[in-house]
C-alpha cells in the first residue's frame, strides 16, 4: 500500500525530501510541477465557485462589490499565470519530453530546477498580495486604474513578472533539448508530434514573455514614479498600454493550447491504434500557429479606440490563426476514421476535447469578425468563447494527458470506471456551465458584472448549477488520482499498446536515468501494426 | 602519448559529447538573448511611439544629454566588445594571461562606462530633469511633456545599466576561473557563453546612443 | 571522420586578430560618422540615416564579434525571430497611432488642441447649454461622488 513500488525507478532511487528538493531529474521536476499547479488550480477554482455563488442573484448574494472585482481578478490570474500557462509544458512536458526524445534528460536540468523554484517563488508571492490586499483590476490589469487603485497591484505585478522568467526558462530548455538531445535516428520528422507542440509553445514563451515582462515593469515604475508612459492625466496613453498588455497576452493563449493540442495527438493515435492522419500537416500547423499567433493581439482591442484601419488589418489576420486549428481537427477525425477505438478514460477526454475545442475556437471565429465583436466584446459571449478553449480545450487535454500518462509517471493504474465518472461530470458539467453563457452574452449580458438585469438570472442559476457540478467532476478525478497513487494495480510497461520511446523503452515507472540502453530510433513514429491491439479489459470498436 | 583531448572539458552527465554539450549552450544562450531583445525592445517601442507623437519636445529635450559622453560610453563599450572576442581567441590558442588580461581590461571598461553614466544621472538631478512626478526642470519648453522624454530617457538606460552592471558580475566570475587555470583550447565555452552577453548589451547601447542623444 | 572530430565537432573557426581590430575601427568610424550627420538636418531621412548606421554596427557585432556570420545558421534564425516579432510590434504601435483619421476625421491622435475648447473645460460651469436650454436639467446630472471615482 505505499507509492513505491519494489523495483527501482526515479521513485525510490534516492529518498527523502531533500532528494526531491535539490533534484535534476526532469521527471520528479515534472511531478512537483504537477502537484503544485494542480494545487493553484484549486485555489483559483475556488474563487470561480464563490463568483458563480454571487452571481446566483442580481444584486448583491453574499459577497461585497469590491470582494466581486478581486475574486474575478484573482479567479483569472491564477488560473491565467499559476495554472494553465506553466500547466501542461511544465508539467507532462517536462516529464514526458526528453523520455519521448530519447533522452537522459533535458538539456538544462540545473535551470529546469531554477526553473520550478521561481514558479513556487512568483506562486507564493502572488497568494502572499492576496492577504494584504487583494487587486481588482481584472488579470488584465489595464491602465489607467490599475495606476490608481488602492490594492497591492506592485506585489501581484511582480509575482507574475517572476513566473514569466519561469515561463521562459522552460522554454528556452525546450528548445535546446529537442534541437540537440534527440536520440540517434530521430530526425525531426521521426518525433512524436507531442514534441512539436511542445517546440510550438516554446518558441511562443521565449519570444512573447519577454514584452510581458517589459509591460509589468512599466505598471510598477508607472505606480511608484508617476513616470507618465501609460496615465493620461500625465501624458501617457492607456491603449499603448493594451498594445503592450496583449502582444504577450494573445501569443500567450497560444501557449496554452499547443500543449492541449500536442496531448491529443498522441491520444487520438494510440487509443484509435492507428497512425495519425497528416503527420507533416500537424507538426506545421504548430509552428504556424505559432508564428501567427504574434500578429492578431489587436483582435482584443476593437473597441478600445485604436485605429479602424489597424483593427480590421487584425480582423483579417485572426482569420488567418484559424486555419492552422482547422486542419488539426480534420486531421484528428480522420485519425479516428476506421481505427480501433477504445473509449477509455483518456479518450473520453480527447473526443471531448474534439468537440469543446471546435465550439471554443468557431466562437473565436465569431468574434473576429469586428462588426459582430462591436456587440460581444466584454459580454459573456466572450467569457464562454475562452472557457471553452481554456477549459473545454486544453484543461480537458490535461486531464487526459495526465490520465494517459498516469501508469508512466507513478507505475499504477487508476480505477477505470471511476475516471469514466469523473469525465462524463466534467463534460456534462462545462457544458451545462458555459453553453447557456453564449447565448447570455450575445442577449447583452456584461462580463465581470456583479449586478445584472433580472431577465438574466434563469440562465445565471443554470450556470452555476452547472459549475457545482464540473466542480464535483474534478473532485471525483482527484480522488481517483489519489486512490491511484495507494491502491492503484501495478501498471504494465506499455499498457495501451502506444509506439513513442518512453512507452517502448522505459519501465513504468522509468529508472532515474531514463533508458537502459540509449535508444536508437528507426521507424516512423506512429507505427501501429496491421493487428491493432485491443486494449485490454476496456470497451473499443473492433477494426 | 598524446594528450586526452577531452581531458579537460567538464562534460556534463546527461551529454553524450563535449560538442553536443557547447552547442546546446550556445543555442540556450542565443535563445535567452532573444529574449533580451524583446525587453528592451518594449522600451523602443515606447519611445517610437511617443517620438511620433511629440517630435518637437524630443528634439528639443536632446539637447539637454551631452552627446560627447555619449560618444565616449559608445566608444568605450565597443572596445569592450573587442576585448571579450580577443580574450576568447587567447583561450582559443592558450594563451591564459592575455585572456585574463582582456578580461580584466573588459570589466574595467564597463566600469568606466558606469562612471560615465553617473556622472550624466548627476548633472539631470541637478538640473531637475527628472522622470514622472519628479520634473522640476524650468528653463525646458514644455515642461509638461518633456518629462515624457526623461522618463524613457531613464527607464531605457537605467535597464540597460543594470544589464552592464550584471554583466561585470558575470565577467568577474569568469575571469576568477580563468585565473584559476579552468580555460583552455579545449574549454572556453564559458568565456564564449558570457562573450555573447556582453555583445548584446553593446549592440543595445550602439540603437540606444543614437535614438538618446542624437536626433535633433 | 577523425575521431576528434566525432566527439569534439569540427574545428572551431578561429578568426584572426586583425579582423577584429579591423571591425572594430569601422565601428568606430560609423560612431564618429553618425555623431557627424546629427548636426545636419535632412527632415524625415534624419532617422532612416540613424537607424541604417546604428544597424549596420550592429550587424558588424552581430557577425563578427557574436559569429553570426560563422555559426550554426539557427542562431542567426532566432535572432533575426526575435527582431521581426519586434519590428512589427514598433510598427503596429506607431501605425496605430499613425492610423487613427483615416476612416474618421474626428479619431485623429495627437491633435493640437483647441485653446478655447481646453479652456472652456478647466471651468465647467462656463460651459454653454445645449440649444433650447435655458438652465442645466438636474434630473440628467449624474453625481459622481468624491469617494466613488
Amino acid at each position: 500500500m505505499t507509492i513505491y513500488e519494489n523495483k527501482p525507478s526515479y521513485l525510490n532511487e534516492q529518498k527523502g525530501l531533500t532528494s526531491w528538493l535539490f533534484t535534476l531529474d526532469h521527471k520528479r521536476i515534472g511531478i512537483m510541477y504537477l502537484a503544485s499547479i494542480f494545487f493553484f488550480f484549486i485555489v483559483g477554482g475556488i474563487f470561480a465557485l464563490l463568483l458563480r455563488t454571487e452571481l446566483l442573484t442580481p444584486g448583491k448574494t453574499f459577497l461585497e462589490a469590491k470582494s466581486y472585482n478581486q475574486f474575478f481578478t484573482l479567479h483569472g490570474t491564477i488560473m491565467v499565470f499559476l495554472v494553465i500557462i506553466p500547466g501542461i509544458p511544465a508539467s507532462l512536458g517536462n516529464f514526458v519530453l526528453p523520455l519521448q526524445l530519447g533522452a537522459k534528460d533535458v538539456a538544462f536540468p540545473r535551470l529546469n530546477l531554477m526553473s520550478y523554484y521561481i514558479y513556487v517563488f512568483g506562486s507564493l508571492l502572488a497568494v502572499f498580495s492576496i492577504f494584504l490586499g487583494a487587486i481588482d483590476t481584472g488579470w488584465t490589469f489595464y491602465a489607467p486604474y490599475s495606476l490608481q487603485t488602492q490594492e497591492k497591484v506592485v506585489m501581484m505585478v511582480t509575482a507574475a513578472f517572476i513566473l514569466g522568467f519561469s515561463s521562459i526558462f522552460t522554454g528556452i530548455n525546450f528548445i535546446s533539448t529537442i534541437h540537440k538531445l534527440r536520440a540517434p535516428g530521430m530526425n525531426w520528422f521521426k518525433m512524436p508530434l507531442f514534441v512539436w507542440g511542445i517546440y510550438a509553445t516554446s518558441i511562443i514563451q521565449v519570444m512573447a514573455t519577454p514584452v510581458l515582462g517589459i509591460t509589468l515593469a512599466l505598471i510598477v515604475v508607472e505606480r511608484l514614479i508617476k513616470i507618465g508612459i501609460f496615465d493620461p492625466t500625465l501624458g501617457g496613453d492607456p491603449i499603448l498600454f493594451q498594445h503592450f498588455f496583449w502582444f504577450y497576452s494573445h501569443p500567450a493563449v497560444y501557449i496554452m493550447i499547443l500543449p492541449g493540442m500536442a496531448i491529443i495527438s498522441e491520444l487520438i493515435t494510440t487509443f484509435s491504434q492507428k497512425k495519425i492522419f497528416g503527420y507533416r500537416l500537424i507538426a506545421f500547423s504548430s509552428i504556424a500557429i505559432a508564428i501567427i499567433s504574434f500578429l492578431v493581439w489587436g483582435h482584443h482591442m476593437f473597441v478600445s479606440g485604436q485605429s479602424a484601419l489597424i483593427g480590421m488589418i487584425f480582423s483579417a489576420l485572426t482569420f488567418l490563426v484559424a486555419i492552422p486549428s482547422g486542419i488539426k481537427v480534420f486531421n484528428w477525425v480522420a485519425t479516428l476514421y476506421k481505427g480501433s477505438i477504445s473509449f477509455a478514460t483518456p479518450m473520453l477526454y480527447a473526443l471531448s476535447f474534439l468537440f469543446l475545442f471546435t465550439i471554443g475556437g468557431l466562437t473565436g471565429v465569431f468574434l473576429a469578425v469586428l462588426s459582430v465583436d462591436v456587440h460581444l466584446h466584454d459580454t459573456y459571449f466572450v467569457v464562454a468563447h475562452f472557457h471553452y478553449v481554456m477549459v473545454g480545450g486544453t484543461f480537458m487535454a490535461f486531464l487526459g494527458g495526465v490520465y494517459y500518462w498516469w501508469p508512466k509517471m507513478f507505475g499504477k493504474m487508476y480505477d477505470e470506471r471511476i475516471g469514466q465518472l469523473g469525465a462524463w461530470l466534467v463534460f456534462l458539467g462545462f457544458n451545462l456551465t458555459f453553453f447557456v453563457q453564449f447565448y447570455l452574452g450575445s442577449q447583452g449580458m456584461p462580463r465581470r458584472y456583479y449586478n445584472y438585469l433580472q431577465q438574466f438570472q434563469t440562465l445565471h442559476v443554470i450556470s452555476t448549477m452547472g459549475a457545482y457540478l464540473l466542480g464535483l467532476g474534478f473532485l471525483v478525478v482527484l480522488i481517483n488520482w489519489i486512490h491511484a497513487l495507494f491502491y492503484g494495480k501495478v501498471a504494465p510497461a506499455n499498457p495501451f499498446h502506444a509506439t513513442t520511446l518512453e512507452w517502448t523503452h522505459a519501465s513504468s515507472p522509468p529508472i532515474a536515468h531514463n533508458f537502459v540502453r540509449q535508444p536508437i530510433v528507426t521507424e516512423e513514429p506512429y507505427c501501429y501494426g496491421d493487428e491493432p491491439h485491443h486494449i485490454h479489459g476496456l470497451a473499443h470498436k473492433g477494426a | 602519448m598524446a594528450k586526452n583531448e577531452e581531458a579537460l572539458f567538464p562534460l556534463a552527465d546527461h551529454f553524450a559529447t563535449p560538442y553536443q554539450q557547447v552547442e546546446s549552450s550556445k543555442l540556450g544562450m542565443w535563445l535567452f538573448l532573444a529574449t533580451e531583445i524583446l525587453l528592451f525592445g518594449g522600451l523602443f517601442t515606447a519611445y517610437s511611439v511617443y517620438a511620433y507623437a511629440h517630435p518637437g519636445v524630443f528634439k528639443e529635450a536632446h539637447r539637454y544629454l551631452d552627446v560627447t559622453l555619449g560618444m565616449t560610453n559608445t566608444i568605450v563599450l565597443l572596445f569592450s566588445s573587442l576585448t571579450v572576442v580577443l580574450a576568447i581567441h587567447a583561450a582559443q590558442k592558450d594563451k591564459i594571461k592575455w585572456v585574463v588580461f582582456n578580461l580584466g581590461l573588459t570589466i574595467v571598461c564597463a566600469a568606466a562606462f558606469l562612471v560615465v553614466k553617473y556622472f550624466e544621472y548627476a548633472h539631470k538631478f541637478h538640473a531637475g530633469l527628472l522622470p514622472g512626478r519628479y520634473f522640476t526642470n524650468a528653463t525646458i519648453s514644455n515642461p509638461d511633456q518633456a518629462h515624457i522624454f526623461f522618463g524613457i530617457y531613464f527607464l531605457m538606460t537605467g535597464l540597460h545599466g543594470i544589464h552592464v552592471v550584471i554583466g561585470i558580475g558575470l565577467l568577474t566570475w569568469i575571469l576568477l576561473r580563468a585565473i584559476k587555470g579552468d580555460f583552455g583550447s579545449q574549454y572556453y565555452l564559458p568565456i564564449e557563453i558570457s562573450g555573447l552577453y556582453w555583445h548584446l548589451v553593446d549592440v543595445i547601447w550602439i540603437f540606444l546612443f543614437p535614438l538618446l542623444y542624437l536626433i535633433r | 571522420m577523425s575521431f576528434r572530430h566525432m566527439v569534439l565537432g569540427p574545428k572551431p573557426h578561429i578568426q584572426s586578430v586583425a579582423l577584429y581590430w579591423i571591425v572594430f575601427f569601422a565601428l568606430v568610424s560609423l560612431t564618429l560618422l553618425t555623431v557627424y550627420l546629427s548636426h545636419y538636418d535632412f527632415g524625415a531621412w534624419s532617422v532612416l540615416v540613424t537607424l541604417i548606421i546604428a544597424g549596420t554596427k550592429a550587424l558588424l557585432v552581430m557577425g563578427f564579434f557574436m559569429h553570426l556570420f560563422f555559426d550554426n545558421k539557427f542562431y542567426a534564425l532566432v535572432a533575426s525571430t526575435s527582431l521581426i516579432f519586434l519590428s512589427i510590434f514598433i510598427l503596429s504601435s506607431v501605425l496605430d497611432f499613425d492610423s487613427r483619421s483615416y476612416v474618421d476625421e474626428q479619431d485623429a491622435n495627437f491633435r493640437l488642441r483647441d485653446e478655447k475648447v481646453y479652456q472652456r473645460s478647466l471651468n465647467p460651469e462656463n460651459l454653454p447649454f445645449r440649444p433650447g436650454l435655458s438652465e442645466p436639467d438636474k434630473a440628467l446630472l449624474i453625481d459622481i461622488g468624491p469617494g466613488e471615482h
